[in-house]
């Protein structure tokens, strides 16, 4: 039995993730910015058998963040930084706006470290802890379009911090794993998206299964493969 | 003759970029925060008085931009180049000990305003017969960067780089050829002593990088000998 720690929880690819993992019995925390309106992850949390805890936290909220820290009971053996937001509707060279920017690296490149360093200390005391960040296809340079700047940035980013971090704390026993969660039939993703949230996270839970130390800082995609940076 | 825009200008990289163009007979105009302040700025300005025109410029701020667009004029410019940065102490960048002002501050310098200061300019650039976009990016903003890499710096050079990337795409049929490089190792203020490349090559390198450039390289990461750079 696991302790798993899933940020963006009440909705889409977070939510399923939840349902996952506490299906299998694992202990889950919950976050999410406000509990109270996630009545879908309120009524998964009921029909669990006790091991669903919700709790409020905003990524880019550093008194939520301790709070969460201290909600949490023991290791933490898998930390997954998910919460995300499709950024401002005008993110181009020819329209950008820059505070949706900010915000988009706030949450998606600020936010992961800053829930990852707040929970290291738990996920320390865990035999084998994964710090898991959900990134995307679009961070890489292989994306073959122009456009979604702020969102493709942040991922980018994001990528070069966990890469970074897995260099850095190489000495420590958390792997550091980025993960490509496919392109996702949720809110985010939109409905014309390949994948249902459920196979997505069922990847994304095997791959997160399968990783060792010397997997730490690579870039997978939720199938397992390695995606390009 | 061509006209060449350069941010960061009072020293390093940039101060080395005022004074080949200059030297070259080209005309610059060499932004930095304070121009009345920067000797060593100022003494190139001297030198080559009629190709520099130093201008104040604080990247971050909107309204400074805009300005010092609006005094510039209404010319072609044929070089943009973004190569104001900053790199904050080791110790502050850290995953466990990352200052979070710093990062945005970081973020704000070398992401964000040279998209801003791109955007600003592009009017002028479009003015130009082969017009290029460069921004001074870095190697740590890659993949590859093995060593613990400096968190704030590497992850706003990879945005730079993602952003760039995508910006060359968007600019494709405009005929705007955008450059992101890595300068190398350079020793300056910035690098300190881990520098290990001379100005004046890294500069001389860039600039053959930028005249040799055609649109089949833009949103190429390119580094300042000719050689791509792995993302």
């Amino acid at each position: 039995m696991s302790t798993v720690v899933i940020t963006g929880a009440s909705r889409g690819l977070g939510l399923e993730l939840v349902r996952q993992y506490a299906e299998t019995g694992d202990r889950v925390y919950a976050l999410c910015r406000t509990p109270a309106k996630a009545d879908k992850l309120k009524r998964l949390a009921e029909h669990a058998r006790g091991n669903i805890t919700i709790v409020a936290c905003d990524v880019v909220n550093e008194a939520e963040i301790n709070a969460a820290v201290r909600a949490v009971e023991g290791p933490v053996d898998i930390l997954i930084n998910n919460a995300g937001i499709a950024g401002p509707e005008n993110q181009t060279f020819a329209n950008m706006d820059f505070d949706g920017w900010r915000e988009s690296l706030e949450v998606m490149a600020i936010g992961p470290l800053r829930v990852g360093r707040a929970f290291f200390p738990a996920l320390k005391k865990a035999k084998t802890p994964k710090l898991v960040t959900i990134t995307s296809q679009l961070g890489a340079s292989t994306w073959p379009g122009p456009g979604i700047l702020a969102y493709s940035s942040a991922k980018a980013a994001v990528n070069r911090v966990m890469r970074g971090a897995s260099i850095e704390l190489k000495d420590e026993n958390v792997i550091f794993v980025l993960i490509h969660p496919g392109h996702v039939r949720t809110d985010m993703g939109g409905p014309s998206a390949a994948l249902t949230a459920e196979e997505s996270a069922s990847g994304v839970r095997k791959v997160i299964a399968g990783v060792t130390q010397a997997d730490s800082g690579k870039f997978y995609k939720w199938n397992g493969d390695i995606h390009p940076w | 003759m061509a006209t060449v825009v350069i941010t960061g200008a009072s020293r390093g990289i940039g101060l080395e970029l005022v004074r080949q163009y200059a030297a070259d007979g080209d005309h610059v105009f060499a932004l930095c925060r304070n121009p009345k302040t920067s000797d060593k700025l100022k003494a190139v300005a001297d030198r080559y008085s009629r190709h520099v025109t130093t201008l104040p410029l604080e990247v971050t701020d909107a309204a400074q931009v805009a300005e010092v667009a609006r005094r510039i004029g209404d010319v072609p410019v044929d070089i943009l180049i973004n190569n104001a940065g900053i790199n904050p102490p080791f110790e502050k960048q850290t995953f466990l000990d990352m200052d979070l002002d710093v990062w945005r501050e970081t973020f704000e310098i070398m992401t964000i305003a040279p998209f801003r200061i791109g955007q600003t300019f592009l009017d002028k650039l479009l003015k130009a017969k082969q017009p290029k976009l460069v921004t001074i990016s870095s190697e740590l903003g890659s993949a590859i960067w093995q060593t613990p890499v400096l968190i704030a710096y590497g992850s706003a050079k990879a945005a730079l780089n993602r952003t760039w990337r995508a910006v060359a795409m968007e600019l494709k049929d405009k005929d705007v050829i955008v450059l992101p490089i890595h300068p190398g190792l350079v020793k300056t203020d910035m690098s300190g002593a881990y520098g290990l490349l001379e100005v004046e090559e890294s500069v001389s390198g860039v600039r053959n990088v930028i005249a040799r450039a055609t649109m089949a390289d833009s949103g190429k990461f390119y580094q300042w000998d000719g050689q791509i750079h792995p993302w």
